[in-house]
């Protein structure tokens, strides 16, 4: 006898769902991703306080990194999102790239720096957004239409 | 009795005849009207109803407006008639005669006719005929069109209107009229137009009030609004029944007017079609509800089409597809203006069993000459550009003089041309299917025989290859096979074309034969809808904010360059982002902000990136399109 397989549980506030099958390649690739994003990002914030210190001057010429620590603490929490497979984690990723190139284009546009490291953040969140509308990865984090269910991201 | 006598008698029965054949003919029309006459539902608050154009015309004057000149008065105040305004008059071209039913009160009047309605409302505790506008019309659209809005309120100081007084003093008008002779009529036409029969009823208003009544977009003296229901002989019994019904509002024409009779959105009391006319606008609706309508100003059209086409981009080139439930919003443009009009259908009712019944009805068949010989204004000119405040010209013609569409060809303007009537509908279908069937059969003598051409032409050409004397003549040969080649194949592609076409016309009479139901609402393309209580999830700040939000831009941008004009740039930045996120969280469209905002700044990144790293990044996507390329064959490589 031909027996149906139980369907995937779909909870309304909680995780989309558990285990490593249902964490898809690119979900994981993202949440690696987002955490080294958070992660470079406080530490160049952090290395950043202090100017007048040694070697970190020479990669660090500003101090306008120093806004960068909150934005590394939330891509951080992004990724942990992507990892658990929240519903609002694309929405918060989406932010924290929104924000981070808000931040880059702020300090081009005031202070015409000649830094290497701001354009590198560009690009790092220009990927980030482009591979963040990939279609496969929004999907994960909706219903399928038609069910009647409710958005999840 | 003498020959001459004899023809006399023969002509004076020939036109009893034809008179009584006629008055038979008009009351078979005002049977089927009267069978089948509409329910109008007004919603709170409406002041003007359907009636007879006799007593407005009676309290009327007529003008005429000669270019480059002030409009003369030609008929004074009980001087118009259906009779006078019927006679010829010559003029210049590009005169413009209308009528004046109203002329504005003074303050002393208008104050007093405010005290009445007062003191009625207070006397009968009427408060549920009061209008109540309910979530603003503002609050239903963005921050674009709240600003053109706000221009085109500030353009009625300039441009012609109707006074703001005269609403009041033709609604104290009307009032006098239905005192004298209480009465709610309309106007009845019955059409033979191909196979369909058209009743149409038209219903002449005294004033439309949308703007100074209900928040619209227009006030003007004098309104038509029709509505038709098509009749034809029904499958099996041939007896004319209703087929579609087709009500006008704003203007509009084409299939999206018209609905199936057993459309379940056409409401019905028995025979009688249900209308849910717009407050003030008298526009007719379906289903009760307040309908988002957009007024479009022509020197914004341009702009209109460039969003449009823009949001179309947005849409599918880059396929921004709406979340699930955004749909139930009307789609709105940030060039047009939004108007809310409101058809709730909690007020008054007229119709057959309603509170208030229908007197008989005057037949438009034949054309009276008031319809017929005038093509003026039925109510003031008020050189309105826009033309929404000039009065409307009567049933029959536009008003620029030409004829309406829905009087000339109500079938084609319903978007009926193309539907035959459900009696007629198999035999039409059997009929192409024979005519295709017969063009298949000549398709196919033809290709045979062009097949038997190119098969003996191809062995000519077989017979030739080989022999270098005749080059030139084996060249030829090779034009005439490309060219017969070429025919052949579009004939071949006609009998596919038309093999399928057979195949659906096979499906469709079989399903006609049936009588299987068909999706009575496939004509549709843009349903009308009113705004559904779900969609409706404003509370008051939101409201209000939607109310006070353009004035607050206003004054905040005085108040920067007049106090702080060096932040005048970054104070209009963080002012227009605490707007758009204000409104984002009011819409419940955060996500959708983040996402739309994001996906900018990534496209301002990327050209910034661009412009300061323009041949590297040339390189680096050569260098990027090369490894890519090399890894997918050195794939296929190793796979």
């Amino acid at each position: 006898m031909m027996t149906i397989p139980e369907p995937e549980p779909i909870l309304e506030d909680g995780p989309v769902a558990t285990g490593e099958q249902a964490r898809p390649w690119p979900v994981r690739f993202l949440t690696f991703m987002l955490a080294i994003q958070g992660a470079v990002m406080a530490v160049i914030g952090l290395l950043s306080v202090d100017l007048s210190a040694g070697w970190h001057a020479l990669l660090v010429d500003s101090s306008y990194f120093q806004a960068l620590p909150p934005l590394g603490v939330l891509a951080l929490i992004a990724a942990i999102g992507f990892y658990s497979l929240r519903p609002g984690a694309w929405v918060m990723a989406m932010l924290v790239e929104g924000l981070t190139l808000l931040f880059t284009l702020i300090v081009y546009f005031r202070y015409r720096p000649d830094n290497v490291l701001l354009y590198g953040i560009m690009v790092y969140a220009i990927a980030m957004v482009v591979y963040l509308n990939y279609a496969e990865v929004p999907a994960i984090f909706r219903v399928q239409p038609g069910t009647g269910e409710e958005e999840l991201a | 009795m003498s020959e001459q006598d004899m023809v006399r008698d023969l002509d004076l029965t020939v036109v009893r005849d034809r008179a009584s054949s006629l008055a038979r003919e008009r009351e078979i029309d005002l049977a089927l009207l009267r069978r089948f006459e509409p329910v109008i539902r007004y919603t709170r608050g409406e002041k003007f109803f359907p009636m007879r154009v006799e007593p407005y015309l009676r309290r009327s004057s007529l003008w005429a407006q000669r270019p480059g000149r002030e409009p003369v008065a030609l008929l004074g105040e009980g001087q118009v008639s259906p009779v006078s305004l019927a006679q010829p008059r010559p003029a210049p071209f590009g005169t413009i005669y209308f009528l004046k039913f109203i002329t504005p009160m003074n303050l002393t009047q208008l104050a007093a006719y405010r005290l009445q309605t007062l003191q009625e409302g207070l006397r009968r505790r009427d408060i549920g005929a009061v209008f109540r506008a309910g979530r603003g019309r503002l609050a239903r659209v963005g921050y674009t069109s709240r600003f053109v809005d706000a221009m085109f309120q500030l353009s009625l100081l300039a441009r012609g209107r109707v006074p703001g007084d005269t609403a009041a003093a033709a609604a104290l008008e009307y009032q006098m009229i239905m005192e004298e002779r209480p009465h709610y009529s309309y106007y009845g036409r019955v059409v033979d137009q191909g196979d369909w029969t058209v009743l149409q009823y038209w219903f002449f208003y005294a004033f439309n009030n949308w703007r100074s009544g209900f928040y619209g977009a227009n006030d003007h003296e004098a309104d038509w609004e029709v509505i038709n229901i098509y009749l034809a002989p029904a499958v099996g019994n041939g007896e004319l029944a209703p087929q579609w019904v087709a009500y006008s509002w704003h203007d509009g024409e084409g299939s999206d007017l018209r609905r199936h009779w057993q459309d379940p959105e056409v409401e019905k009391v028995g025979e009688h079609p249900v209308i849910y006319a717009g407050a003030g606008s008298h526009a007719s609706y379906y289903q009760p509800g307040e309908y988002l309508a957009q007024l479009e100003l022509p020197f914004l059209a341009p702009l209109t089409r460039l969003s449009e086409r823009l949001e179309q981009f947005w849409l599918r080139t880059l396929r921004r597809y709406p979340d699930e439930g955004e749909e139930a919003e009307p789609p709105s443009n940030i060039f047009r203006i939004p108007f809310v009009d409101y058809a709730r259908g909690d007020g008054v009712s007229i119709g057959p069993g309603q509170e208030r019944e229908w007197d008989r009805p005057a037949l438009l068949n034949p054309v009276p000459g008031w319809a017929l010989h005038y093509r003026g204004l039925w109510g003031l000119y008020a050189r309105d550009p826009f033309s929404g405040e000039d009065a409307p010209a009567g049933p029959v013609y536009n008003r620029d003089g030409t004829v309406r569409r829905s009087w000339y060809d109500p079938v084609g303007w319903a978007g009926l041309a193309t539907v035959p009537p459900p009696a007629q509908a198999l035999a039409l279908v059997l009929a192409r299917q024979e005519t295709v069937e017969e063009r298949q059969e000549e398709l196919l003598d033809e290709i045979a025989e062009e097949s038997r051409r190119l098969n003996g032409l191809g062995v000519e050409a077989q017979a030739m290859r080989t022999l270098p004397h005749l080059r030139v003549l084996y060249a030829q040969h090779q034009h005439r096979i490309a060219a017969l080649a070429a025919r052949l194949d579009e004939l071949r592609a006609s009998y596919a074309e038309d093999a399928a076409l057979l195949e659906a016309l096979k499906l469709y009479a079989e399903r006609l034969r049936a009588g299987k139901p068909r999706d009575l609402r496939a004509h549709i393309k843009h349903p009308h809808r009113p705004f559904s209580d779900v969609v409706l999830r404003f509370d008051r700040f939101a409201e209000v904010w939607a109310a006070v939000s353009i004035s607050v831009g206003l004054l905040t941008f005085v108040i920067l360059f007049l106090f702080a004009p060096q932040f005048l740039i970054w104070g209009l930045v963080l002012l227009v982002s605490v707007f758009v996120f204000v409104e984002a969280s009011f819409r419940r469209q955060l996500p959708r902000l983040v996402t739309t905002v994001t996906v900018l700044l990534a496209v301002v990144a990327s050209l910034v990136l661009l412009y300061e790293f323009f041949w590297e990044t040339i390189v680096a996507l050569v260098i990027t399109a090369g490894a890519y390329l090399m890894w997918g064959n050195l794939r296929e490589l190793w796979s």
